[in-house]
């Protein structure tokens, strides 16, 4: 991943309406926005509603006289932003508020696009090799999790583990993961 | 509810509890308001939503094979399709040939078995040949005739040998013969399918002592024609 500096020239070449610039804000902010959706509406569509209102108010903002102060806080407006529009969708009676410690699948994209298909693809090699890396458990654990979809606190009981070793699993796998995305790719 | 830097993200696991859906209400609120600031933790975030995205389809994968693979172990290979088509055609052609030959074949012989007969009847006089001329009898094809043995005795053989010869010399029948059942003609029934129709010969032989490898005399030697009708 490419990191950008959030300063006052990455505004200014947003408000000039830099193709790449915006590009980048639109991929790095919009994939966050979206991800933060995911947990709580349940519609791609209404997914992508908000986001496109959360971009579309932070477009408003940028180019009005003294609209963004800080460029180094410019994720926790676009955040904040997002969390105005959720809250308004939810007042409009459109919401499914999920409810707490859901799924662990929540995050996971649950229709598989053709941007999908290919990035999976691509790094579907390294996460075979990861998971051949774990011992059978953690597979276990893993697909009881994301494949079937149970509920962790049975999983934890039937596989006598606990909770935080379920943390730690997805922290090693994860690390395990993004070392080798970085060696080979 | 205070806010959090990077560390506080690493040292509480946030990035692994948001993935698990294990942060909600506010403390899922601070650490998002971080993330959108943090290009670290989005990375972080970011990776692992494609692990466990892969991940998922992976062992979902897995899980597929290995449910058609058991179902391919639970049929072995000689029970495939492949096999077994061809073994239950060859099963029914059997099966017609038992229940439309076999058997009813069977079920007349058991019949004529067990219903009394006329039968014709050979008397073998121990190799003595009347005028000469070979004795002659007639049995039908799927019947029976009846051999008269008058067996010549003797002390000292602990019992009689009977062998039918074919007339290409196969012998196609033997039987035990005590003493005591020797001292009266002795009554043999040939179905006619065991032989040929032509020359047989009866060998009666003596045998002395007992044992697979007891020495025999051959008493008597009786040839007759066979003729088998319709």
């Amino acid at each position: 991943m490419e990191f950008q500096t959030f300063d006052a020239s990455y505004l200014n070449k947003l408000r000039s309406r830099d193709e790449a610039t915006e590009q980048h804000f639109a991929s790095y902010f919009g994939e966050l926005i979206t991800l933060k959706l995911r947990s709580r509406l349940q519609s791609p569509e209404a997914i992508e509603d908000v986001k496109q209102e959360t971009f579309a108010r932070f477009f408003t903002l940028l180019r009005k006289e003294g609209g963004i102060r800080e460029a180094e806080r410019l994720g926790a407006l676009v955040n904040s932003i997002c969390n105005h529009v959720l809250f308004e969708y939810y007042r409009a009676g459109k919401r499914t508020e999920p409810l707490d410690d859901e799924a662990a699948v929540n995050l996971l994209d649950r229709q598989t696009s053709a941007l999908g298909q290919m990035i999976s693809m691509e790094t579907r090699a390294d996460i075979h090799e990861v998971l051949n890396g774990l011992p059978e458990r953690d597979r276990n654990v893993l697909r009881s999790l994301f494949v079937e979809e149970r509920d962790k606190d049975t999983v934890c009981r039937e596989m006598g583990i606990s909770r935080v070793y379920i943390r730690v699993l997805v922290h090693r796998a994860k690390k395990a993961f993004r070392e080798r995305s970085a060696r080979v790719h | 509810m205070t806010g959090m830097n990077h560390e506080d993200a690493i040292r509480e696991m946030a990035v692994e509890k948001y993935l698990l859906g294990e942060l909600s209400g506010d403390s899922r609120n601070v650490f998002e308001e971080h993330l959108f600031d943090c290009q670290l933790c989005t990375a972080d975030l970011e990776s692992g939503v494609t692990l466990l995205e892969g991940t998922r389809r992976e062992l979902a994968a897995s899980l597929q094979e290995g449910t058609a693979s058991a179902r391919r172990r639970f049929f072995p290979v000689w029970l495939s399709p492949a096999w077994m088509l061809p073994a239950l055609a060859a099963c029914l052609v059997l099966l017609v040939y038992q229940s439309a030959i076999v058997v009813p074949g069977m079920r007349r012989q058991m019949a004529e078995a067990n219903t009394p007969a006329v039968l014709n009847t050979l008397v073998l006089t121990g190799g003595q040949v009347r005028g000469g001329e070979l004795l002659k009898v007639t049995a039908p094809k799927a019947g029976s005739f009846l051999l008269s043995v008058d067996i010549p005795t003797s002390t000292g053989y602990a019992s009689y040998l009977c062998q039918l010869q074919a007339p290409n010399g196969s012998i196609v029948w033997s039987g035990r013969v005590t003493p005591e059942q020797a001292r009266d003609a002795v009554q043999v029934l040939i179905p006619s399918a065991i032989t040929k129709a032509g020359e047989n010969t009866l060998v009666v032989s003596g045998v002395l002592g007992n044992g697979p490898d007891a020495k025999m005399d051959i008493l008597a030697t009786d040839r007759f024609t066979l003729e088998i009708g319709n």
